[in-house]
């Protein structure tokens, strides 16, 4: 702290020299600190992801704990690459990148309209009871759902059945077939996943625009309003640029978050039709959990891990920005 | 209003409303409780379509899948209470599907042990957050508050776990817990957990410790304190409704991971809530399709109790914390 250091400073003679040497074991006392942490992390993410996850890659892992597995030098990656992995590999990316595109800026969209929305009053008419603590609980039950249950709830929603109200509805607008419903052709599958992950995610960015709307002084309004200012004027030229920042980290966060999941595609679609919605993260769990064939997963992974790595550090370097 | 201002106010009236309907007085409250309304509609339908069809009998979902099931009373009523209570009988079927009382609920619970898995939950999640609370609390300290060499690579490590997908963690870590020996046990689970909410956590503390006054540690050392005096008798008292939250935050991502449950346990006293509903899937098929609502509608309603209850400390441990602060 700077602030300490210059207590250090601003004695003189002996007690300073003391003082500035406290100050270099300050800095190792902080370190201290990190202690816990960093032995805990070393175990269960650094050791696993070098030892495990890289040395693995260029191995074929084999079930039998007491059998050595076989190093077959780049095979794992050779079959991504160049093999007979690879129009799955090219595939799922696609369908990642596209996936990111849908949802984020939904997510974006759907969390703002709810922020707003929940920063008016909902007084019940005649009764002068405020309302809006309530309503404001009720937008996280998507965030609060496991994604799983969300993914399993939709996906039995969509379906073509007498139950699936959802494809019901849907088919009174657009012309989903009846044979597989939503979930099971090619362009409303990734609709009706995209629409599950939003619902279980906007709560996220819901919640951080709430707090952002909540903070602009309620001043501004009062004088556009005398100034003539109309709604849309007032959202553009007030409430956008105070929450500028705010939506650029969010959209940031959500980004990188979003990459690996794989949880509302598996429990939705399962990554169906044919490979239709089988994003990037799902192609690794059914590899590695499904086919066991953990060597093959883990190269996957490392290509995974190494193409995402730009993503990483432009958030890092945002956050660490203010040092 | 508008139109009801005098010649006096004119000027004003005219330059707050165009024309003689203003937004503000006229559109908005309607608007805005459509727009509630549709909102609602949307978030709730899955809440809403899970709990009513967990509620009904076998097949009744394919005759309505969004009618409310009711009770036809027959000339026994309280033959029917006593079967909507034991819930042993399926009733006299009605337009919204007949009443089954609890008993979708009870025959999952009976095939399905749900208390084994939330109990396993609670566990797993409570240990993680614990571990993760703790650890994060030191280094988030250190990495706001003080000063020491290679201080930026240490947080960019120490946060990386986070900012990588769990799928890339999931498969060096099953091998690991494999060759411990750990897999099916609790520990295993709740050190795997720690691996991406620790991350999480020393993040989102950082934000907290970063916001407090700067001068708090010279008072405290002034005052005769050492500095990790100041930091167990000034800092941590402070930021305690910060740590509450954040082991919350902590105990909802171990309660909601599904990955990492799936991958290191497949008993159900040692496997956590949300794989067991992908099970679910698995285990009744589109026959009981009632079960599935009731498993699934179950694992919902819990957490979103929980958010609504603690709305105010996830609010502010999510707003608050490093980044995201306006």
């Amino acid at each position: 702290m700077a602030a300490v250091d210059q207590i250090g400073q601003d004695r003189g003679g002996i007690e300073g020299i003391v003082d500035s040497i406290l100050e270099e074991y300050g800095g190792v006392q902080g370190m201290l600190f990190l202690v816990p942490s960093l032995v805990l992390l070393a175990g269960i993410v650094f050791y696993p992801m070098v030892v495990n996850g890289l040395v693995l890659s260029f191995q074929d892992f084999t079930l039998n704990p007491n059998a050595a597995d076989p190093f077959v030098g780049l095979e794992n990656y050779q079959y991504w690459l160049l093999g007979s992995g690879q129009a799955l590999f090219l595939f799922s990316v696609k369908v990642t990148v596209l996936y990111e595109l849908l949802v984020v800026p939904f997510d974006l969209v759907v969390a703002l309209g709810a922020a707003l929305l929940m920063n008016e009053k909902f007084e019940l008419p005649g009764l002068g009871i405020e309302t809006r603590a309530f309503w404001r609980g009720l937008m996280l039950a998507g965030y609060a759902s496991p994604a799983i249950a969300a993914g399993l709830t939709w996906g039995i929603m969509e379906q073509a059945a007498e139950y699936g109200i959802v494809y019901q509805a849907a088919t009174m607008f657009f012309d989903v077939p009846a044979s597989g419903g939503i979930t099971g052709n090619r362009p409303w599958a990734f609709w009706g996943v995209v629409i599950a992950k939003v619902w279980r995610d906007f709560g996220f960015m819901y919640v951080v625009f709430l707090a952002g709307v909540q903070s602009i002084p309620s001043a501004l309004y009062e004088i556009s309003k005398v100034d003539g200012a109309n709604p849309i004027q007032r959202f553009r030229y007030i409430t956008l640029p105070h929450l500028r920042t705010v939506i650029v980290t969010v959209v940031m966060i959500r980004t990188v978050f979003t990459v690996g999941k794989l949880a509302i595609p598996l429990a939705t679609t399962q990554g169906g039709p044919v490979n239709y919605t089988r994003v990037l993260g799902l192609v690794i769990f059914d590899v590695a959990f499904g086919e066991w064939a953990l060597g093959r997963a883990a190269a996957l992974g490392m290509l995974f891990a190494v193409s995402i790595i730009p993503l990483i550090l432009i958030w890092i370097k945002t956050e660490t920005e203010d040092y | 209003m508008a139109t009801q201002d005098g010649p006096a106010t004119e000027k004003f009236s005219f330059e707050r409303s165009g024309s003689r309907f203003s937004w503000e007085d006229h559109y908005k409250p309607v608007v805005k409780y459509i727009a509630l309304g549709v909102f609602l509609a949307w978030i709730m339908l899955p809440v809403y379509y899970t709990g009513v069809n967990s509620l009904k009998g076998p097949g009744q979902i394919f005759q309505t899948a969004m009618g409310i099931p009711y009770v036809t009373f027959d000339p026994l009523p309280f033959g029917n209470l006593i079967a909507i209570i034991t819930g042993q009988v399926a009733l006299v079927p009605g337009s919204g599907g007949s009443f089954q009382g609890l008993s979708a609920w009870r025959t999952m619970w009976d095939a399905f042990p749900f208390v084994e898995y939330l109990l396993a939950t609670t566990v797993v999640s409570v240990g993680t957050a614990g571990l993760a609370t703790v650890a994060a609390v030191f280094s988030a300290y250190a990495f706001a508050r003080l000063d020491f060499p290679a201080k930026t690579p240490l947080f960019v490590l120490s946060v990386m776990g986070f900012t990588f997908p769990i799928v890339l963690l999931a498969i060096p870590i099953f091998v690991l817990m494999q060759d411990l020996t750990l897999l099916n046990t609790y520990l295993g689970m709740i050190l795997a957990f720690t691996a991406f909410t620790l991350p999480y956590n020393i993040w989102l503390l950082r934000g907290f410790f970063e916001d407090l006054p700067d001068n708090l540690e010279e008072s405290a050392r002034v005052d005769g304190c050492t500095q990790i005096g100041a930091f167990f008798r000034v800092i941590l008292p402070l930021s305690r409704p910060a740590i509450a939250s954040v082991f919350l935050l902590a105990f909802l991502l171990a309660w909601h991971n599904f990955l990492m449950a799936f991958i290191l346990g497949n008993d159900p006293l040692h496997t956590t809530l949300a794989p067991a509903i992908l099970q679910l899937r698995g285990t009744f098929f589109v026959k009981n399709l009632h079960y599935i609502m009731a498993g699934t509608f179950l694992s919902m309603f819990v957490p979103i109790l929980m958010y609504m209850y603690l709305q105010t400390h996830l609010v502010e441990g999510l707003s608050s914390g490093g980044g995201v602060k306006g």
